[in-house]
């Protein structure tokens, strides 16, 4: 398969762009691989790709129920930032920002990183106090931060209401500079492409229905293109984890709740950088289509539907406006919802389950998308050496047994207070 | 939208209520036996989280503040029965 270039490019212009080659292959299921993924979003192809460049593992599978990249890798709001407190969140989250910086060289696919910077408000003395602490901790973990004031803010992002009488008046913010923004299609099409490119098959409308498990390891696996078997089997199907382990006969700690999320008609460029408000649970940027990405608040109650209530849109409408009053006339051109695994104390889960031979990638709450680089990195590592790697053993399946939950907000076992 | 019929005041939007957790996963109450940690810790931090018919514990927050057990299909939104919450013995 050719190289995108700038020449390949050149070339293709000339035939009108009729002549591309397809990007990934749509082979038949072979009767078993090494290795076994099932979910192809982000983090089952990123397994995949790194399983088979860095380990040499290239006779794996990605099964994907719909199309690929069609659940919450395409349904989140594409920010990529590293500002978690607990170490083993900023351990992660860094050495995914760093796999970010470079992943469009690595994957030979523009994946429009753009470090355009991400801003948490601080709405009040409190807030500002966390920050700073967050801040500093960041700092000391080696991750630039700094604390702006309203003053310096208003400069920056001069669409923002910094005004007195706002509804929700700001003190200031903390910035990372390094965090942004990532086209999210292109990150499943990017992995799902350069993972092909090394011999992993990526298998479409495959979904899995049941498992095989032969003293308490797992050979194989049911499908809707028939019998699969597997040496291996990594779980990366965030959204739907209960019920996928359930056929395992594993209970997870997690919830499934809905997030919503919704774009506005496109404008011109007015808002170059990601602002969040941690209080009011909005954060908002604008795409390089020019549309402005609005993300929502959780539904507060389980649910599996992939779409939102009008309630929330309403909410995450009037916080926007309350922020940047002038995008009022700015009309919405689509809303949706994607299913979050809520984990009972806000940190994913990676790793061994009791079943033998098979792994578990999910319960990403709201830090999915941002974390596809190096969870899959990681999860790879860990299929590839049949134990956890080093950079996610504190997010194992039993730390919530063993007391050492990983709760960044301090809320315990209320996950849609996470 | 769900509409939840409360038994005190009727059938209400569901923005009054408040989802606290799924019945199953509620203390039992029972306090003549001492606790096992781990059986404690299942009920705590473990979810049948299945896609479809759930019982679960909310409160009518915005309402008569009264504590409701409400059967309801996560996948549809489909509401069942809207009752009044008695403590449930964990599975």
């Amino acid at each position: 398969m050719q190289p995108y270039s700038a020449l390949s490019l050149f070339k293709n212009a000339w035939s009108g762009h009729r002549n591309w080659p397809r990007a990934w292959r749509d082979p038949e299921p072979e009767k078993s691989y090494d290795v076994v993924i099932i979910g192809g979003g982000g983090h089952g192809l990123a397994s995949a790709y790194y399983l088979a460049r860095n380990h040499g593992i290239k006779n794996v599978a990605v099964l994907e129920k719909g199309y690929i990249g069609g659940g919450n890798t395409g349904r989140n709001t594409t920010i990529i930032r590293s500002d978690y407190y607990q170490e083993a969140n900023s351990r992660l989250y860094e050495f995914s920002l760093k796999l970010w910086e470079g992943l469009s060289e690595d994957l030979n696919y523009n994946i429009m990183v753009s470090q355009r910077g991400t801003l948490q408000l601080a709405h009040d003395e409190g807030q500002w106090s966390s920050l700073s602490r967050l801040a500093n901790r960041m700092q000391v973990n080696g991750i630039a931060a700094e604390m702006i004031t309203r003053e310096e803010l208003r400069k920056l992002v001069p669409v923002l209401d910094c005004s007195e009488h706002a509804r929700f008046p700001i003190l200031g913010a903390m910035r990372q500079a390094r965090g942004g923004t990532a086209r999210h299609d292109a990150v499943a099409w990017g992995y799902a492409r350069a993972a092909d490119r090394l011999g992993v098959h990526i298998l479409q409308n495959c979904e899995v229905q049941g498992m095989d498990i032969k003293h308490n390891r797992i050979v194989g696996l049911q499908t809707s293109r028939g019998y699969i078997g597997a040496g291996a089997v990594g779980m990366a199907v965030a959204g739907h984890s209960s019920h996928v382990a359930a056929m395992a006969g594993l209970k997870l700690p997690i919830e499934t709740h809905m997030l919503q999320a919704m774009v506005s008609e496109p404008l011109k460029p007015v808002l170059d950088t990601v602002v969040m408000a941690g209080a009011l649970h909005a954060y908002v940027s604008q795409t390089d289509k020019g549309e402005i990405v609005m993300g929502s608040d959780l539904e507060f109650y389980p649910s599996y539907a992939q779409r939102g209530n009008l309630p929330r849109i309403e909410q995450i409408a009037q916080e926007t406006l309350a922020l940047f009053p002038s995008f009022s006339r700015l009309r919405l051109m689509r809303t949706w919802g994607g299913v979050n695994d809520m984990t009972m104390d806000g940190s994913p889960i990676i790793g061994r389950t009791p079943v033998d031979g098979l792994y578990l990638n999910g319960g990403w709450c709201y830090g999915g998308f941002k974390a596809t680089p190096g969870s899959g990195w990681a999860f790879a590592d860990t299929l590839a050496n049949q134990k956890p790697a080093e950079l996610i053993a504190p997010y194992s399946l039993e730390r919530f047994f063993s007391g050492h939950v990983i709760d960044e907000s301090g809320h315990g076992p209320v996950p849609q207070a996470q | 939208m769900q509409q939840f019929d409360c038994p005190w005041c009727g059938p209400r939007h569901h923005i009054e209520f408040t989802y606290l957790r799924d019945s199953k996963s509620v203390a039992s109450g029972d306090l003549s036996t001492p606790p096992d940690d781990r059986v404690e810790l299942e009920r705590i931090y473990l979810r049948c989280n299945h896609p479809g018919v759930h019982t679960e514990i909310w409160q009518h927050s915005f309402g008569c503040r009264g504590y409701l057990r409400i059967t309801r299909n996560n996948l549809t939104h489909e509401v069942g029965e809207c009752l009044p919450a008695s403590p449930e013995p964990a599975p």
